[in-house]
């Protein structure tokens, strides 16, 4: 390795890193946008053609806010943490592929790398994300945002396996740590459906991986003011929230490169359109968020039991036999 | 080039980041000096050629293990706790001693390994082009083959352990 490479890496770092920013403010819009429509009104529609300038008015608004620090804050982690939760959310997409192999700009390929631990590499980077989460609340030095961050993390821990397993019967199916070689390995058939369990107990884990509703007891107002979120403002704030939201299209887009066939076509039209690979990729990954959208909009929070007993007790039994039963069939068949 | 400058950084990290845990002042920062040393040594390992403990020690070690020590500190928040201001002077000259006595041990050990002799063969395997050496599917295969009794006992282990941890929590 050159230190040539190591810029082009820094620069692919860069590129995708402030496409993510971008992505992670408009998804704040089309949360917005939807759940006005799912409640019957228009949602944001005032700044700008048809609210389509509302996410910049705000990041602008939230950029020039006063940041507020409570005397009680222990500094450099108070400072450091919505930094972290930043980072963490965006690392896990290096291993991401948005195309294949043979489509590159200019000789840029569309993933930033392709190693042979992808997955694994993957849940190491998702089981770092609670770090930022327990270490702003304990930072704050505020009893409410301290019990938000123990509830967060016990929930993300225990949901974490959940996942970890569910990811499995992927790695069963295609034989392969590689995210390129499981894209290729759901060229005849999509993997949601030999593992539609999987697939189901994956997309449950990240909901609840990244404190969303029905799972987001770590922000539940009516008992915690806002969890570890409480004693941020401003820009520290802004920080934690683009992260909630660049989570979420992570999630989704592992999703998507492990069930529904990345960046591949939903029919091969023989055209050999491979421009067209990242466009798919954007659509499955849109179509996931707009559901995660919906069960915001449309279910009430669990309470702190029964989302413990639905974890432990429900998910991760399920996604263990289901590996079990996949991997069977596997062996069975090959 | 690139790889020597990594290994330098994350090595010294490493030990910066070992000897913070033991000198902070506050045992949520001792923690974090704690993960700071994972992540280091888990770029150590990725720089040796072996993938699989490079996730191994991230998702276990610093995705779990340290979240559940940081829960328990950030709880408690135990205060001043710490060897430079241990008050009784015996004990402190005691435990400073013992850990030079036992760095000392390591530094040994590891010199006699370097000069041993065997280390440029098991180098060139590892570095060479085509080896698998440390990639899962090797791990896998040494685990379940030529590991297979101690694997198997560690995972005995784990299980009365996990029923110990359930048999003291139930008890009134």
């Amino acid at each position: 390795m050159q230190w040539t490479d190591v810029l082009s890496f820094v620069i692919k770092a860069l590129i995708l890193a402030s496409a993510l920013g971008g992505l992670g403010l408009y998804s704040s819009l089309f949360e917005r946008k939807l759940v006005g429509r799912f409640q019957n009104r228009y949602g944001p529609n005032r700044v700008g053609p048809g609210g389509y300038l509302q996410p910049i008015a705000d990041a602008v608004k939230l950029l020039f806010k006063e940041s507020i620090k409570p005397t009680e804050a222990k500094n450099p982690v108070y400072n450091l943490a919505p930094i972290l939760a930043l980072t963490i959310a965006m690392c896990a997409f290096a291993v991401i592929p948005l195309g294949p192999d043979n489509l590159n700009i200019f000789g840029a390929k569309f993933f930033i790398a392709d190693v042979n631990i992808g997955i694994l590499y993957i849940l190491a980077v998702s089981s770092l994300g609670v770090y930022a989460i327990t270490l702003a609340g304990w930072s704050s030095g505020n009893k409410y945002s301290l019990l938000g961050a123990i509830r967060a993390s016990a929930q993300i821990i225990s949901y974490e396996l959940a996942l970890g397993l569910s990811l499995l019967s992927v790695i069963v199916l295609s034989s392969s740590l590689r995210m390129q070689d499981i894209v290729q390995a759901q060229h005849t058939i999509w993997f949601i459906i030999p593992a539609f369990i999987s697939f189901v107990v994956y997309c449950t884990a990240a909901v609840a991986e990244t404190n969303r509703a029905p799972f987001d007891l770590a922000e539940a107002e009516q008992e915690l003011v806002a969890g570890y979120l409480t004693e941020y403002s401003g820009m520290s704030w802004a920080l934690f929230f683009a992260a909630e939201y660049i989570n979420m299209i992570t999630v989704a887009s592992i999703a998507t490169t492990m069930f529904l066939g990345g960046y591949q076509p939903l029919i091969d039209l023989g055209l050999g359109w491979d421009w067209a690979a990242p466009i798919w990729f954007a659509l499955k990954v849109s179509l996931l968020m707009f559901g995660f959208v919906w069960l915001r909009a449309t279910l009430p929070r669990l309470k702190y039991n029964r989302l413990m007993h639905f974890g432990w007790k429900v998910l991760i039994p399920l996604a263990m036999v289901n590996l079990i039963i996949i991997s069977v069939i596997v062996a069975v068949v090959s | 080039m690139v790889e020597q400058v990594v290994l330098i950084v994350a090595g010294a990290l490493a030990l910066v980041s070992a000897l913070g845990v033991v000198i902070m002042p506050n045992a949520v920062y001792s923690a974090l000096m704690l993960l700071l040393n994972l992540v280091s040594l888990a770029t150590l390992f990725l720089m040796l050629h072996a993938q699989f403990m490079f996730a191994a020690q991230l998702v276990v070690y610093a995705g779990a293990i340290l979240v559940l020590f940081l829960f328990v500190v950030t709880l408690l928040n135990p205060q001043g706790e710490n060897i430079l201001r241990d008050k009784r002077r015996l004990q402190q000259a005691g435990t400073i001693s013992m850990g030079l006595f036992m760095g000392c041990l390591l530094v040994g050990a590891l010199l006699y390994a370097f000069t041993n002799g065997n280390q440029p063969v098991l180098a060139a395997s590892v570095t060479s082009p085509n080896s698998t050496y440390g990639t899962v599917e090797d791990f896998g295969k040494a685990l379940f083959t030529q590991f297979l009794l101690p694997f198997e006992l560690t995972s005995l282990l784990l299980l009365v352990a996990l029923i110990g941890a359930v048999v003291l929590g139930k008890r009134k």
